[in-house]
């Protein structure tokens, strides 16, 4: 961990760069500006050059980065955006729909409304509050923040006064005061001293909102004090009161709830789990005045595939994460957090990974930039660049770019490029000489047959619940020998059995899901398949060698459709049973012919990422990085998404040396020396121990080593004991206080307990081992 | 559907003549224009629309007679006053109705404060003073109230100007008004408080000294035009009563009697013979779970219409054989809604869609999938929670041991040999006590056990990653779970007892129920039957 790194190998490849941190990174880039003074400067003097270069490359990594992610931000947002409409406009209707219903049980009526008894109305048995609850289909929570956020702006903008209440505003500290207090603040847009139901009665009134309803979310339920929120739906609707109307010939049972009919309040409520844990918070009585409609949103599954096929297969022209990443990540969610944030989190780090460790990736800007004839131009670009590059190798170099931008390209940049491994594998098979613009255009070809391909066998898997996050996984790894057609026929003979054994969670099985989907190619039914083929024909537009196979399946398929039809009508006379097999069987053709058109393609289009020229620059995978345990991708990634902070603690107090860097003890390794941090001489005696720690003991032994001396101060003290015995029991109480202290800290940082009564002498261990 | 709507639209034109009273009202002293500035007069503590005979209030509330005429008869004459009454019974059984009503037949102003809705003490207070001083919080009143209380002793100096001043303009006004004879005149210098949802005071911060000041208000006031009731679900006894005022005289609302409900239920109905027919097969069954006309009348109101659906459109009174068929077609979701009573209602269509999918599932079957997404270290974390809880510690070691629980023969041997009573005592003890509570320590050990048992590692994607596995897999889990242990804290899977989280002494329990954990278990492949000591 050095502190500044060279400025020679920073910017290089990070397999060496250990303190890579990327919101370290992207805090110091942030910082610097780039300003056009450094832009425009040129000097070709070895030192100024340096760090001005160095200065430009960071600058450009930045906003590279910054463009990409903006890029990728903002697919994202949309994709979250459309998959959510449908629920809400349906809770959108839905709640028109109540509003209309409480409407009819009672127009508003300004003497009744205002006042402080219940109405004695005639609202029909049993209505109540008209409730939706929104499963989120996740127990944890971080995704639908930004969702209930959204889903209050869309019901605002179809005409309806929105409160959003989130957990916090239900806790028993506060109590119903509290999330009175809020409601009436966002309604009402002031601040209340005593919030009470009567002021939110006359507000709506006053404002003449009768024709909007009042819509109150609150964001989870689960987390909400169950106490408060049985207070707050009870007095929404103050006692469900059985009354016998005067009007209608004295006999007319009516229930009246104080405010909902005075106001007509409409409550949203996010479960994360299921309906019984409603249940389970709210009482009987409270259960009793909802009247529920219940509404899903996208688990995090499909939203995970719906992001995965919009961020990484349908803008292929940025980068993408290779095989390693993908599997990490996959196996993360999967089995630890589960959450759309945490991944996208990922991505980003991943993305300034990507950025600012490899040297080409200032490419990735132009590949984001360039559409259609751009492109071309880019292409061009890149060979005058690398004409130029040859031209003046030795040197450092300015290019004024075609599109009035500064690159500044140097020389181990240069060269990083043109050793990259996947390059000059391209140039020995292609034979041809340094071509960038066939290896660019090579790589997008292929990186787009490829997504369009995982997309196509997304679409079978779609049928039998395979998760497009599993498919990509998989076509990450897979390996063009493979394609065997062996492989790929082998029809399993448990295959009904072995089923589930697929869904076990977090194994990844070789091959699993790619065979199930070939699988199932073939026992798809003919309606099945013919919807397959037109999605295949929308995916594969732009590719024309395949969309052509395509077109040519769909024709034949329905020629085949036509054909059966006919064949049924004239064999209608014959035994059933003959026509089954026989639809059977030209069916089971079909789904041949598409299964093996679909294998060729694999055998012909893909090809495994790392034989694609160039992947370097898009796809982001440190193979090299992931066996060096501590500081490799999946470490950091780890480390940033996780943090551990328990272990990190625990690994920073037995290593202190290494961060103090204090002279005195950083020579002895792993040798107790007086001169340590108490805290961290304590903590290493504490290994020593079983889970109880006897006080006595350790604090003898920390006295031991603390008052440690060198051999020769020894001897003098052994000489000449008794003058120095004031000093010296000042010197022991100062010891204790830093033992004490030192105890202290072990059990703020939770790795130690304090004695209990029943055993006042020992302490106990809380966290074993790191 | 058209069962529904029928008496929909009778009660829409009864309603417009319900309100067309205040309405004309206002008519006559203000504009309609400035209606909702009007200020606000003595008229309006008295109950809106017309007055009703005391015959018209008993026929109103059947099985309600005597406490209607106990409570006529405490209220007593025109200007009489009277002692605090105490009206108290189970919920739903028709108090505050009853008490409304009777102010409706006897036209006199009274206030009403209900508990639920003023929450603390000075809400209360303030809501009381409002009501007196005629007030009305407005925007441009910056939404305040009259006054500004906050302690008992001045809310009583207030309550006593502000009452004071009111009887003096009541004294007033019925000099003046008593020749007039309209539908909206004031009875009496009179005026009645009263405090609805009294038990709920009890749970307040401050209810050791709100309740006795409101009981001894009538002593403190010292104002003989001033009368008291008390609503309450509890009786007289749970208040504390230890301060020496003068107790309220209590009025009993027994719970109604199955004729009781029946006549309630057949109170305008557009269809009696039917809706007598459809009581016939409801009543009894569910009278013995839930005497609430509320919980009843939710119960109902999707059974009826479950029960007319094979009518179809005609109206007619089901006879013989069609009884017959309606009750077949019937009887299975009884038994469905029987078991729902208590617990969420949802919208018909819902509701019937529901039922449908338990009717026709086959009874073996069961959801394989819990509805919502949890990650895999979550749900093993979750069967551990599930299983501290369950078993007793002291059978862990042999669960849990190296064996992976395969002596689990030889333990149950050792419980059966035990006798069936001392078996029985223990499992009633259990199932009393529910889940049990545990430290995190047996939580993480058992979670370390059985995540080994259900072959699930850290890292199965190459062997190239054997650095990371061995390195980071044991702790990078461990601090892990304690965020995962957080978050199924919130999810209210699991609750953990307050303690101080330095000390670490923290107590959790799990209260998820075994439905889920055994669904979750399936989805694992986690053998949990094998984990689980049954008693």
């Amino acid at each position: 961990m050095a502190p500044s790194a060279d400025p020679e190998t920073s910017p290089s490849i990070s397999t060496s760069n250990t303190d890579l941190q990327p919101f370290f990174l992207l805090h110091k880039a942030a910082s610097r500006k780039p300003s056009s003074k450094t832009r425009r400067r040129i000097d070709l003097s070895p030192k100024a050059s340096d760090a001005s270069a160095q200065e430009y490359n960071d600058n450009s990594r930045f906003e590279t980065f910054k463009l990409l992610w903006s890029n990728t931000e903002s697919i994202i947002k949309d994709v979250l955006k459309n998959l959510n409409t449908t629920v809400f406009d349906g809770i959108d209707k839905w709640v028109h729909a109540s509003f209309d219903a409480i409407r009819a049980c009672r127009t508003p009526d300004f003497t009744t409304a205002m006042s402080m008894y219940p109405i004695p109305n005639n609202v029909p048995i049993g209505a109540q509050i008209f409730t939706a609850l929104l499963f989120t289909k996740n127990v944890e929570s971080v995704d639908d923040i930004s969702t209930f956020a959204d889903l209050g702006a869309h019901m605002r903008s179809s005409g309806c006064l929105v409160a959003n209440l989130t957990s916090i505003d239900f806790s028993a500290k506060n109590g119903v005061g509290g999330c009175l207090k809020t409601l009436l603040r966002q309604f009402l847009l002031a601040g209340i001293d005593a919030p009470e139901m009567s002021i939110l009665a006359s507000w709506y009134n006053e404002q003449e909102n009768y024709d909007k309803p009042l819509i109150v979310i609150i964001d989870d339920v689960e987390r909400c004090s169950s106490s408060v929120l049985n207070d707050f739906i009870l007095m929404l609707s103050a006692g469900l009161r059985l009354q016998y109307s005067l009007t209608c010939k004295w006999k007319n049972l009516a229930i009246d709830r104080e405010w909902v009919i005075k106001v007509p309040i409409i409550l949203v409520l996010g479960v994360a789990t299921s309906v019984d844990a409603l249940r389970n918070i709210l009482c009987s009585s409270a259960c009793l005045y909802l009247s529920v409609c219940e509404f899903n949103l996208g688990t995090p599954a499909e939203r995970m595939d719906a992001v995965i096929e919009a961020v990484l297969l349908r803008s292929c022209q940025s980068f993408n994460i290779g095989k390693h990443v993908a599997t990490f990540l996959r196996n993360y969610f999967l089995r630890h957090d589960g959450t759309l944030t945490l991944f996208v989190k990922a991505l980003k780090i991943v993305t300034a990974q990507q950025v600012f460790s490899e040297p080409l990736s200032f490419v990735l800007r132009k590949l984001v930039n360039e559409e259609g004839t751009e492109a071309r131009l880019t292409f061009l670009f890149f060979l005058f660049v690398y004409h130029l590059i040859e031209l003046l190798y030795t040197h450092y170099l300015i290019f004024q770019g075609l599109d009035g931008d500064n690159i500044l390209l140097r020389e181990p940049a240069m060269k990083r490029a043109l050793e990259l491994p996947s390059l000059q594998r391209f140039w020995e098979t292609s034979g041809n000489s340094i071509d960038w613009v066939s290896a660019l255009s090579e790589l997008k070809r292929l990186h787009q047959l490829w997504s369009s391909l995982v997309m196509c066998l997304y679409e079978i898997g779609r049928y039998r619940k395979i998760s497009l996050l599993d498919l990509y996984c998989e076509m990450l790894k897979l390996k063009q020998q493979n394609f065997g057609a062996n492989d790929l026929n082998l029809v399993e003979k448990d295959y009904s059995t072995s089923v589930h054994n697929y869904q076990s969670p977090g194994c990844l099985l070789d091959k699993g899901y790619i065979v199930r989907a070939f699988q199932m190619l073939r026992d798809l039914s003919a309606m099945e398949l013919c919807k397959i083929l037109d999605r295949w024909e929308m995916l594969t537009r732009g590719i024309e060698k395949i969309h052509e196979k395509v077109k040519e399946l769909q024709s034949q398929i329905t020629l085949e459709e036509k054909r059966s039809r006919h064949d049924l009508r004239k064999e209608s006379k014959r035994p059933t049973a003959r026509t089954y097999k026989n639809d059977k069987t030209s069916n089971s053709t079909i789904n041949e012919k598409v299964a093996s058109f679909l294998q060729s393609m694999f055998r012909e289009y893909i090809q495994t990422i790392e034989s694609i020229p160039l992947h370097e620059i898009i796809f982001f995978d440190n193979v090299d990085n992931l066996n060096t345990a501590k500081y490799c991708l999946s470490g950091q990634l780890y480390f940033a998404l996780i943090g551990d902070p328990r272990r990190r603690i625990q690994a920073d107090l037995l290593e202190s040396r290494k961060f103090l860097k204090c002279s005195c003890c950083s020579k002895n390794d792993g040798v107790l020396v007086p001169s340590m941090h108490d805290t961290s001489i304590m903590y290493t005696l504490v290994q020593e121990h079983g889970d109880l720690i006897n006080v006595h003991e350790w604090f003898h032994s920390f006295m031991a080593v603390i008052s440690n001396p060198p051999l020769q101060a020894k001897k003098k003290l052994r000489m000449s004991p008794s003058p120095k015995k004031r000093k010296d029991s000042k010197e022991a109480r100062t010891k204790t206080d830093a033992s004490i202290q030192a105890v202290t800290e072990l059990q703020i940082t939770g790795l130690l307990r304090m004695p209990t009564k029943r055993r006042p002498d020992y302490v106990q261990r809380v966290a074993f081992g790191l | 559907m058209s069962k529904e709507e029928s008496p929909l639209v009778g009660r829409r034109t009864t309603r417009s003549s319900l309100n067309s009273t205040p309405n004309s009202k206002a008519h006559q002293e203000v504009p309609k224009a400035t209606n909702l500035s009007r200020p606000l007069t003595i008229k309006d503590l008295v109950f809106c629309g017309e007055s009703i005979s005391l015959d018209e209030l008993i026929n109103s509330f059947p099985g309600r007679r005597g406490q209607i005429l106990d409570l006529v008869q405490f209220l007593g004459p025109l200007n009489s006053p009277m002692i605090p009454l105490f009206v108290y019974g189970g919920a739903s059984t028709g108090k505050t109705s009853t008490v409304l009503y009777m102010f409706r037949h006897l036209k006199r102003p009274f206030i009403y404060c209900s508990c639920v809705s003023c929450y603390s003490p000075r809400i209360l207070f303030e809501s009381i003073l409002n009501q007196l001083l005629l007030h009305r919080k407005n925007e441009s009143g910056g939404y305040l109230s009259a006054k500004r209380c906050e302690r008992p002793s001045d809310f009583v100096n207030l309550l006593r100007e502000a009452l004071t001043a009111l009887i003096e303009s009541l004294k007033g006004n019925t000099g003046k008004s008593s020749s007039k004879k309209s539908s909206s005149q004031v009875n009496g210098r009179m005026i009645y408080l009263v405090f609805d949802h009294l038990e709920l005071i009890r749970e307040w911060d401050k209810s050791e000294s709100i309740i006795p000041l409101l009981f001894n208000l009538c002593n403190l006031l010292k104002i003989p035009e001033v009368g008291m009731i008390f609503i309450s679900r509890a009786s007289l006894d749970t208040f504390q009563s230890d301060t020496g005022y003068l107790e309220p005289f209590p009025i009993y609302f027994p719970e109604y009697t199955e004729d009781e409900l029946r006549q309630i239920f057949m109170s305008n109905q557009a269809n009696p013979k039917l809706y007598s027919s459809f009581l016939d097969l409801v009543l009894r069954p569910f009278y013995r779970i839930t005497r609430r006309i509320d919980e009843l009348s939710t119960a109902f109101s999707p059974l009826f219409k479950k029960y007319c659906e094979p009518l179809g459109d005609s109206v007619t009174a089901p006879v013989g054989d069609m009884t017959r068929k309606l009750f077949s077609h019937l009887q299975p979701f009884i038994s469905i809604s029987l078991n729902e009573t208590f617990t969420l209602s949802s919208q018909a269509l819902l509701k019937d869609r529901n039922m449908r999918k338990s009717v026709f599932k086959k009874p073996g079957e069961t959801l394989d999938e819990i509805e919502f997404h949890m990650s895999t270290s979550a749900k093993y974390l979750l069967i551990s929670a599930f299983l501290a809880s369950r078993n007793p510690a002291t059978l862990d070691a042999s669960l849990f041991d190296s064996t992976g629980g395969t002596d689990n023969r030889k333990r149950k041997r050792k419980v059966s040999e035990k006798s069936i009573d001392q078996k029985e005592a223990k499992e009633q003890e259990i199932l009393m006590k529910g889940p049990g509570t545990f430290p995190l320590e047996r939580l993480l050990a058992i979670h370390q056990c059985i995540s080994s048992v259900g072959e699930y590692s850290l890292d199965d994607e190459e062997p190239q990653n054997g650095g990371l596995g061995a390195d980071g897999s044991d702790s990078g889990s461990m601090s892990d779970i304690l965020l995962q242990l957080s978050s199924l804290c919130s999810a209210n899977f699991i609750t953990k007892g307050g303690s101080c989280p330095l000390e670490g002494s923290t107590r959790y329990r799990s209260i998820v129920s075994e439905d889920i954990v055994l669904r979750v278990a399936r989805g694992l492949k986690f053998p949990l039957s094998k984990y689980l000591y049954r008693r």
